[in-house]
Formats: structure tokens, C-alpha cells, sequence
């Protein structure tokens, strides 16, 4: 079981938590089998939830504001904790295996780690935590991006689109501290020093 | 119309069956009185007929000076058209490699849609009867004028693409495509003929509100290019600055533009444009073109001076991009009182001209606020300072202030007019077609996101796969 279906099946299950307040048993199993079609947790999937569990069942629309703040904090909680298990099971030199895409944007990360000027590259990471917090795109997820500055391999989801939009804020950022002419330049070493570790199909999904 | 008339005319006088009459030639056979009667009455006729037809040839002086002017008018057009490829190259040269493409198809579109939008609504809200003085009623998309009335309305077309076009500039590399042409469509249709008909309205009856006070302005310093300006602003305020054009503490950053070279030769273009924007507003070739042509060229060649001895006496470096905008700024500035200032007041013109745009500029960057071109500068406030010039120059009532206060009325209407609604219409495309690029599109740059064609592929480096671009060609 891949680690997205898992908090998917996680967080899933805690929502359903939160809805047996509210709904019987087998109206509460109705609403969680199509949700457990979602391959992430994202911020859409839990709008979705809220969304349809209100729509279907308007007796819960009252309660509305409840039930989303109950399954944030859900999902949350459930990231987190899967988070940590990978980060554990990665430093024990654990089994689990991860895929091209995500081997690729470590690459990324290490290269600009590397590239960055030894002066910025702290304010680089810090601003790039910051966004990534801040960002609807990554909420319910718990990205570390601190740990790369460590050359640690924080968990990051396995999915193309966010590890662009992950390198998408590392550009914004370096061209906030850098300069848009130096982050151009920073960013073409790092894809080539990528290319030269990993498929450049790969790599270039990531820019 | 009497051109058609006159080439039919022509046509008919030297037609070859005109010229092969036979009518030197000599009878070889014997006739008789009665054939030779009808053959005499026949080359009487003939004679007469090419009698007439030779006299309706001849032009009258009246006739010919409408041609000369029309030809005039026609001819200052397309310099004023050629301005496009000016502001393309400038724009282009002022931009990062991978957005080189993008400022060109802008130029090229906004052109486009703007000649297209300006021929449907536009010439009839500028030039039709102005009763109100608020816009015109009538002539939209013509189809029966005179000559000389097709030679206008071409000619404002071209200016109408100009006031849209300064906007491109401004708004470079981080503005999307549809977006800018949407809001290239709205000015042509809307914005600039409106206001230019409180300015110059009325050519089929009335006239507008500013011209019955006196406003001058002889070629648009205000009208097309301080309208320009506002609409570049509010464009840019709406879309932001490009990413890390300032630091977090606010510091400006330079983005060097990928040419100078370009950037160069679109002044050199631009100017050399200008010529038919100002001397072709004449709308006749009668008129006093000889002193506005130097004018224009004095004001430029005062304000590019004027700068350099600013730089070299605050010991900085002279910059070519600024001297190009400080010409053009000197040309902006120029424009509404070239028809009515004497040469010296045209390099005073120029002179402040070059200290406005210095002024501006700093300003501009102070707010945060990021002009790729500088457009906001020289177009926005250069137009201000020129329109008040011309108040304040006129020929025979210098320093008049009541003339001032009308130039400052149009000055302060123009500004209200072109930034209001250019926010407004700036935000209501941003909140519905989208009008700020991506990001994503930010760093790959507008040429590949936009429209899958690289301006220097073999020597920009690429991060991202370029192979699948064909795939999106038509």
C-alpha cells in the first residue's frame, strides 16, 4: 500500500469518525466509499467531503462548519503521523522504496541546496517552509522542507504536480533572495545536475 | 467620387483607341462629297469629344491640394503603423530571452484586434456626430465615405493601435496572452476613442466637451499617449511585479533585457515614426509640417542631452536604455505643442522632459511598482508635461493660465479616465479570463507557455522538455 492511498484510507476513516455524530452506520459507509476513490489527501479532496456529506445529508449543513474544522484537524493529524513513520522507516534504512519522480526531486533539492550561496541558502529554506505551510495546494500535507538544508530526505507526496508546484515555490523564492537573472541560472545547474543522476524525462517534469 | 471620376476620365483622354484616330491620314481611294462630308463631320466630332475630355482631365488646384493632402495623411499612417515595429523591437530587446517571442506576438495581436475593434465602434464613438461632446453617434464600421474621410479613419486606426500597444511593454513577461488581448480589444473599442473624442470628436458634426474649452493638443499627449501610460499603469498594478524584480526589503532589482541591440533600433523605429504622428496630424500637407518636423526632432535630440549632462554631473553611468527613453520621452512630450511652439520652446520641452522621466522613474521604483519598458514614465508622465508645455508655449499667448488650467483639466481627465477604468477593466479580466501569468508560466517563460515557439532555441537553456512542441502547432 502506497503511502497516499494509506493516509487517503487514514484519514478517511477518521472522518468518519467525526460523522458518526451525526449519520448512521450505513449512511456513513455510503459517503466514505466514494471518498475512498481519492488517491490524496488534498485540499480539494476534504472540500469534496464536506461538500458532499452536506449535500447529500442537509441536516448536516447546520453542523457544517463543525464537521470541516473536525476533519482538518483530522487530516492533519493523520499526515503528520504518516510523515513521521516514513522519516522513521527512511533513517532505519527501511524496505519501503521510492519512486523516480521523487528520487529526482531530492536531487533537485540537494542541487540547490548546493548552488545556493552558503550566506542564503538558510532564508532560501525558511521562506520556502513558510510557503509551502501557507500554501492551500499542500495543506493537509507536512513537508519538512527545513530538513533538506540538513541534506536529510523529509517525506514529500508522490505526485507530479505538487513536486512541480514544490519547485515552483523554490523558484519564487530564490528569485526573491536571489534575483530572477540569478535564480534562471541557479535553477538551469541544478536541472543539469539532476539530468546527470536521473532520467531527464523525470527531472524535467519537475521544472 | 471624383478620383474615380478623374481616372475614368484619364483613362478615356489617353485611351489607345483615343490616340490610333486616324486622323492624319489621307483618303487613297476616290469618294464621293457625301462620304467625304461625313467623314469631315466625323473628325469634328472626334476632335471635340477629345477637346472635352482633355479639359475634364485637368486637375483644379483645389482637387489637387485634396490628393497631395490625402496622399499626405496616408503616408504619415504608415509611419505611424511602422511605430508598431518600433515599440515591438524595444519591448522585445527590454526582455528576458525567453519572453522574446511573447512581446513580439503582443505587438503583433494587439495591432490586430485593435484595428479590427477600432473599425467596428471605435471610429464612430471618436469622429461621429458629437452632439453631447461626450462620444460620437454614428458612423460605425463605414462603408460610404469620401476619399479623404477613409484617409482619416485609417489614420486614427493607427493611432488607436498605438495607445493600446504602450501597454504591452509595461506589462511584459508576466502577463497572459488572452488577457492583454482582451484588454486590447476593450481600449480600441472603448476607452481611447472616448476620450480622444472629447479632444478631437466631432468630425462629422459637434464637437467635444475639452475642444469647445480650448484644449490643446495637437497629436495626443494626452490623448493617446498619457491615456497610454494610465492604462499601462493600471495594468501593472493589477498583474504585480515579476518575480524578484524587488528584494524583500524592497530594493529594485535589474532584469537586463536580452538585446540591446533591439531595444536600439526600436528607438531609432519609434522615432522616425514620430515624424508622421506629429506632421502627418496636420491632416495637410499645406499645413506648417516643416516647423513641426524640426520641433520633434529638437525636443528628442534636447531631452537625450539633457540626460546625459544629468548623469555626468551626478557622476553616473549614461545607460542606453534611458537615453532611448529620454528621447522618447522628449518626443512624447513634444507632441501636443508641436504645431504651436516656436523651436527654442521645443528643446525647453525636451530638456524637462529628460528630468520628468528621471523623476518618474525614481518614483515608479520607490512604489515597487515594476515597468518593464518604462512606459509609465515616458508615455504617462511625459504626456502630462507636454500637454501642460503646450498651454504654457503657445505661439503669440505664451503663459496664459487660463490656457494652463483647461491643459490641466484634460491632463487631470485623462489621467481619471485612463486609470479608472483600466483598473477596473484590468480586474474584471483578472478575475475572469485571468490576466496575471502562472508562476510556472513566469519561469518557463510566456514563449514556450504561451505559444510553443522558442525566440532563440539553439541557445536558451531549457530546464523543462521541449520536444513535445510541435505537438501543440497547429
Amino acid at each position: 500500500m502506497s503511502g497516499s492511498v494509506q493516509s487517503v484510507e487514514q484519514t478517511v476513516t477518521a472522518m468518519a469518525t467525526v460523522l458518526a455524530d451525526y449519520l448512521t452506520h450505513q449512511e456513513i459507509a455510503q459517503l466514505t466509499a466514494s471518498w475512498r476513490q481519492h488517491s490524496t489527501v488534498s485540499v480539494k479532496m476534504i472540500q469534496e467531503c464536506v461538500l458532499d456529506a452536506t449535500t447529500q445529508y442537509p441536516r448536516l449543513r447546520q453542523h457544517r462548519s463543525a464537521i470541516r474544522q473536525a476533519f482538518w484537524s483530522n487530516a492533519l493529524h493523520m499526515t503528520a503521523s504518516t510523515a513521521n513513520e516514513d522519516a522513521s522507516s527512511n533513517s532505519e534504512g527501511g524496505l519501503r522504496s521510492e519512486s523516480a519522480l521523487v528520487s529526482a526531486f531530492y536531487a533537485v533539492m540537494r542541487g540547490l541546496s548546493t548552488q545556493l550561496p552558503p550566506a542564503n541558502r538558510q532564508q532560501v529554506f525558511a521562506m520556502l517552509h513558510q510557503m509551502v505551510a501557507k500554501e492551500r495546494t499542500f495543506k493537509g500535507q507536512n513537508i519538512d522542507m527545513m530538513a533538506f538544508l540538513n541534506g536529510q530526505r523529509p517525506w514529500v507526496p508522490d505526485d507530479v504536480e505538487m513536486l512541480n508546484n514544490l519547485v515552483q515555490l523554490a523558484y519564487v523564492c530564490v528569485c526573491d533572495i536571489e534575483g530572477p537573472v540569478e535564480a534562471d541560472h541557479i535553477f538551469y545547474h541544478v536541472s543539469e545536475a539532476a539530468k546527470a543522476e536521473h532520467a531527464t524525462a523525470v527531472v524535467q517534469q519537475l521544472f | 467620387m471624383k478620383q474615380t471620376f478623374f481616372g475614368r476620365e484619364r483613362r478615356h483622354a489617353y485611351s489607345p483607341s483615343a490616340q490610333s484616330t486616324p486622323l492624319h491620314t489621307k483618303p487613297t481611294m476616290p469618294m464621293n462629297r457625301g462620304l467625304q462630308a461625313l467623314l469631315a463631320g466625323g473628325l469634328w466630332a472626334v476632335s471635340v469629344l477629345q477637346a472635352q475630355a482633355a479639359e475634364d482631365a485637368t486637375l483644379t488646384v483645389t482637387q489637387l491640394l485634396e490628393y497631395q493632402n490625402i496622399a499626405w495623411i496616408i503616408w504619415g499612417g504608415v509611419l505611424v503603423f511602422f511605430m508598431q515595429a518600433g515599440f515591438a523591437l524595444l519591448e522585445s530587446g527590454s526582455v528576458r530571452a525567453k519572453n522574446a517571442v511573447n512581446v513580439m506576438m503582443k505587438n503583433y495581436t494587439d495591432m490586430c484586434i485593435g484595428g479590427l475593434s477600432f473599425y467596428l465602434l471605435g471610429f464612430g464613438l471618436l469622429m461621429g456626430s458629437n452632439d453631447t461632446g461626450f462620444f460620437g453617434s454614428d458612423h460605425f464600421m463605414p462603408t460610404n465615405l469620401s476619399n479623404l474621410e477613409w484617409a482619416i479613419l485609417f489614420f486614427q486606426m493607427m493611432f488607436a493601435a498605438t495607445a493600446v500597444t504602450i501597454a504591452s511593454g509595461a506589462m511584459a513577461e508576466r502577463v497572459s496572452f488572452v488577457g492583454y488581448a482582451i484588454a486590447a480589444c476593450v481600449i480600441c473599442l472603448f476607452i481611447y476613442p472616448v476620450f480622444a473624442s472629447w479632444a478631437w470628436g466631432g468630425y462629422f458634426g459637434g464637437s467635444g466637451w475639452l475642444a469647445e474649452r480650448g484644449f490643446i493638443d495637437f497629436a495626443g499627449s494626452t490623448v493617446v499617449h498619457s491615456v497610454g501610460g494610465w492604462l499601462a499603469l493600471a495594468g501593472i498594478i493589477v498583474i504585480g511585479p515579476r518575480l524578484g524584480r524587488f528584494a524583500p526589503d524592497g530594493t529594485p532589482r535589474l532584469i537586463a533585457g536580452h538585446n540591446m541591440t533591439l531595444l536600439a533600433l526600436g528607438g531609432f523605429i519609434l522615432w522616425f515614426g514620430w515624424f508622421g504622428f506629429n506632421a502627418g496630424s496636420t491632416l495637410s500637407i499645406t499645413g506648417n509640417i516643416g516647423l513641426i518636423a524640426l520641433n520633434t526632432f529638437m525636443a528628442a535630440v534636447s531631452a537625450v542631452v539633457c540626460y546625459t549632462l544629468v548623469c555626468f554631473s551626478m557622476k553616473k553611468a549614461v545607460m542606453l536604455s534611458d537615453s532611448i527613453n529620454a528621447s522618447l520621452i522628449g518626443l512624447v512630450a513634444i507632441t501636443a505643442g508641436c504645431a504651436t511652439t516656436t523651436p527654442l520652446f521645443a528643446i525647453i520641452i525636451g530638456a524637462i522632459a529628460a528630468i520628468v522621466y528621471i523623476l518618474s522613474k525614481q518614483l515608479l521604483l520607490k512604489l515597487q511598482i515594476d515597468d518593464v519598458v518604462s512606459a509609465v514614465a515616458v508615455h504617462g508622465f511625459g504626456g502630462v508635461w507636454g500637454t501642460l508645455a503646450a498651454g504654457l508655449f503657445y505661439t503669440g499667448d505664451l503663459f496664459n493660465m487660463s490656457r494652463l488650467g483647461v491643459q490641466a483639466l484634460g491632463v487631470g481627465t485623462g489621467l481619471i479616465w485612463g486609470l479608472g477604468l483600466g483598473l477596473l477593466m484590468y480586474k474584471l479580466i483578472d478575475v475572469t479570463f485571468g490576466l496575471k501569468a502562472s508562476r510556472l508560466h513566469e519561469q518557463r517563460g510566456l514563449d514556450y507557455t504561451e505559444h510553443a515557439e522558442l525566440g532563440y532555441p539553439e541557445f536558451q537553456k531549457q530546464m523543462f522538455d521541449t520536444k513535445g512542441l510541435t505537438e501543440r502547432h497547429l
